[in-house]
């Protein structure tokens, strides 16, 4: 296994499309990175410049020190699992997984016994003889993962691999794929569009928008500190609430008023808050910041139940407030993670009335249509800058 | 529960629709076999008769000891397979890259001249073909027939094998390639396996063509390339038209290309059901 380096990769189609903007990115040996964004945001282009399926523009990609830009795929030793898994419809289970190993001209005894290694790891072992036609989704999907560990490249590479599978399915895969990795310590670049994917199986994540890297970190540093409002809003299920706050002064420390007389009161304000004095921020917080308010609290947030999801576990109450929601681009963006999705980015551009969603613990006894305080826990916010949307 | 009466109804009428035009394509196959097996008196009567006549072999027995015959029928034969394979192999290669849309020079003029070619009657090109044709020594060889049969067939060839390699998805030589196989692996373990049903019926339609080839071999085929469409035709003499030994020879021309589609019909119609990406 190897190490992939991306040093200022760049991809700009022939029409002109700028799709990957100077992409600095490690992959260490051994580890798993997960590239996450909405669709178009160049995460799969990326990936597949490393698989040698696309040119690179500028900038020099790496595999295992070695410097592969003018390398073609098939000498660059990395496997592919693709996102309609590409099969060969003519070859058995067998074959298929065996086709890498021939094409490497490795013999015959010794790709059936490989063969046989990963078919057992994987549980196809009784499917050796079936034609794809003849698999179900999940089966076909760990002959894909089989022809790719079979061959014991430098890195694997997978697009959007459990994009295809219904949603109990996916989350079996999303284990058995993360257990495999481990397994066999393989350097690995997953590309998805679902957080919730690149949250449990990465590493590290990478989070691109418009061909740039936005963020770069360990999952949980992701959602305790993201950069941006766009990362804010893209990573967290259900989302981070977002309203926008007036910044000013309260005794020795300041206050960010929402619309409606409701704010928070915060003592010891985070470094840089003060240079927006008079102004407006955005105000992040996250469901679980959010409780039943107590009497005397003085970061509060009012406002009437509109949908109240009990989980078992936890109960997501959605709560209309009287504050003005951030209508962001980076926020749109972030929510809506296939763009194409015109209906919905008008909606979310032109929303007025904000709701939030706090995730409550059960049997709060809440009732639809009923007032509600929000406390707002203050440890736990983000601010952001309204014009950049960096975190200030 | 039973379909509704117009249900039915449309159904009658697609049936009765269907019928006709079967009756109509049929009629003059039935009527030259049917020929093929009366005496001379039977064929010219008026009313015709289609039933009720004394069969007779005898038109046969006079077609196969017509001087030429099994001549005509091994040139036909061999001129058709050559130029099948010459039309097909080539024509395969050639789809590929359009297929697949290969940037190189000259590309567009390429594609453009297939088109062109197809749309230009190919008598026009009998005069000046057959001149080259002379003037290279090269009239009545069957390899010319070949030859010149697949210059005619091959923009045909091209745009099936087009539209068939243009139905194997991408990804899968993607995946070959990143799987480390080279770009005539990709070809050979890949693309031509999976366009298999593609290859089959574009080389039984281009074999159709040419064992029914009539134009090129009239004027670039002498006695010893004489094909059976050339060798049934001579049966119409300035003074008389020898119906029964005509139709005998043009049902058996027609018969191993109607045997050859038949039985190639099942694996046309079936193809390769793919599962191979999921759409």
């Amino acid at each position: 296994m190897a190490a992939i380096v991306f040093d200022g990769v760049t991809k700009v189609y022939p029409d002109g499309t700028l799709a990957v903007d100077e992409l600095d990115l490690e992959v260490a040996d051994g580890e798993f990175v997960v590239l996450v964004g909405p669709s178009g945001c160049g995460k799969t282009t990326a990936l597949r410049m490393v698989a040698g399926l696309e040119q690179i523009t500028s900038g020099e990609l790496r595999i295992g020190g070695v410097v592969v830009n003018h390398l073609g795929a098939r000498s660059r030793d990395v496997a592919m699992v693709f996102q309609n898994y590409a099969l060969y419809p003519h070859m058995d289970v067998a074959a298929n997984i065996a086709f890498g190993l021939k094409m490497r001209k490795v013999p015959k005894a010794r790709r059936n016994e490989k063969v046989a290694e990963a078919a057992q790891a994987l549980g196809l072992s009784e499917l050796l003889a079936r034609k794809p036609r003849q698999l179900s989704g999940g089966q076909r999907q760990r002959v894909a993962m089989g022809r790719a560990i079979v061959r014991e490249p430098q890195a694997f590479l997978m697009d959007e691999p459990l994009s295809n599978l219904d949603a109990k399915l996916r989350v079996q895969m999303r284990a058995e794929i993360a257990r495999i990795q481990r397994d066999i310590g393989a350097t690995t670049l997953y590309v998805t569009h679902d957080q919730t994917e690149a949250m449990t199986m990465a590493d590290r994540v990478a989070v691109m928008r418009h061909g740039l890297l936005q963020q770069l970190d360990v999952p949980q540093a992701l959602y305790d500190c993201p950069m941006n409002l766009f990362v804010a809003s893209f990573i967290g299920s259900p989302p981070i609430n977002l309203i926008e706050g007036a910044v000013e002064v309260w005794e020795d420390g300041l206050q960010c008023r929402f619309g409606g007389g409701d704010g928070i009161v915060l003592r010891s304000p985070p470094h840089g808050l003060r240079s927006y004095l008079g102004r407006t921020v955005a105000v992040g917080i996250r469901p679980e910041a959010l409780h039943e308010a107590t009497p005397d609290e003085a970061s509060s947030l009012g406002g009437t139940v509109k949908i109240i999801e009990a989980l078992g576990p936890e109960v997501l109450v959605y709560v209309d407030v009287a504050a003005k929601p951030v209508v962001h681009e980076q926020v749109v963006e972030g929510a809506v993670v296939e763009s194409q999705d015109a209906e919905l980015v008008a909606e979310l551009r032109n929303r007025a009335a904000a709701t939030v969603v706090a995730r409550l613990g059960p049997g709060s006894g809440l009732e639809e249509a009923q007032a509600i305080v929000l406390g707002i826990d203050t440890s736990k916010l983000h601010y952001f800058d309204l014009e950049t949307g960096a975190v200030i | 529960m039973s379909p509704r009466p117009l249900t039915r109804l449309r159904h009658a009428g697609s049936y009765f629709v269907l019928a006709v035009a079967t009756i109509i394509a049929l009629f003059p196959i039935f009527w030259t076999m049917s020929t093929s097996l009366k005496q001379i008196v039977d064929a010219l009567s008026i009313p015709p008769k289609f039933i009720g006549f004394h069969p007779t072999l005898h038109n046969y027995s006079r077609l196969f000891h017509t001087p030429g015959f099994g001549t005509a029928y091994v040139t036909t034969l061999e001129v058709t397979l050559g130029s099948a394979l010459l039309t097909v192999v080539v024509g395969s290669l050639a789809a590929y890259p359009i297929a697949r849309r290969w940037r190189f020079l000259g590309r567009r003029p390429l594609e453009a001249s297939l088109v062109i070619i197809r749309a230009i009657p190919p008598i026009v090109l009998m005069v000046p073909l057959f001149n080259l044709v002379i003037n290279h020594g090269l009239y009545d060889e069957p390899l010319t027939l070949i030859v010149v049969y697949s210059a005619f067939n091959l923009p045909f060839a091209v745009w099936m094998m087009v539209s068939f390699i243009q139905q194997i998805p991408y990804e899968l030589e993607e995946s070959g390639e990143v799987d480390g196989a080279s770009r005539l692996r990709i070809l050979v373990h890949l693309v031509l396996p999976l366009a298999a049903p593609g290859l089959a019926a574009t080389t039984i339609l281009i074999s159709l063509i040419a064992w029914n080839e009539f134009l090129i071999p009239l004027v670039l085929a002498g006695n010893s390339t004489r094909t059976l469409p050339l060798l049934i035709s001579t049966f119409v003499q300035s003074r008389t038209i020898d119906w029964g030994v005509m139709t005998a020879g043009a049902t058996i021309t027609i018969l191993p290309i109607a045997i050859l589609t038949v039985f190639a019909q099942r694996s046309l119609v079936s193809g390769l059901g793919l599962g191979a990406v999921k759409e």
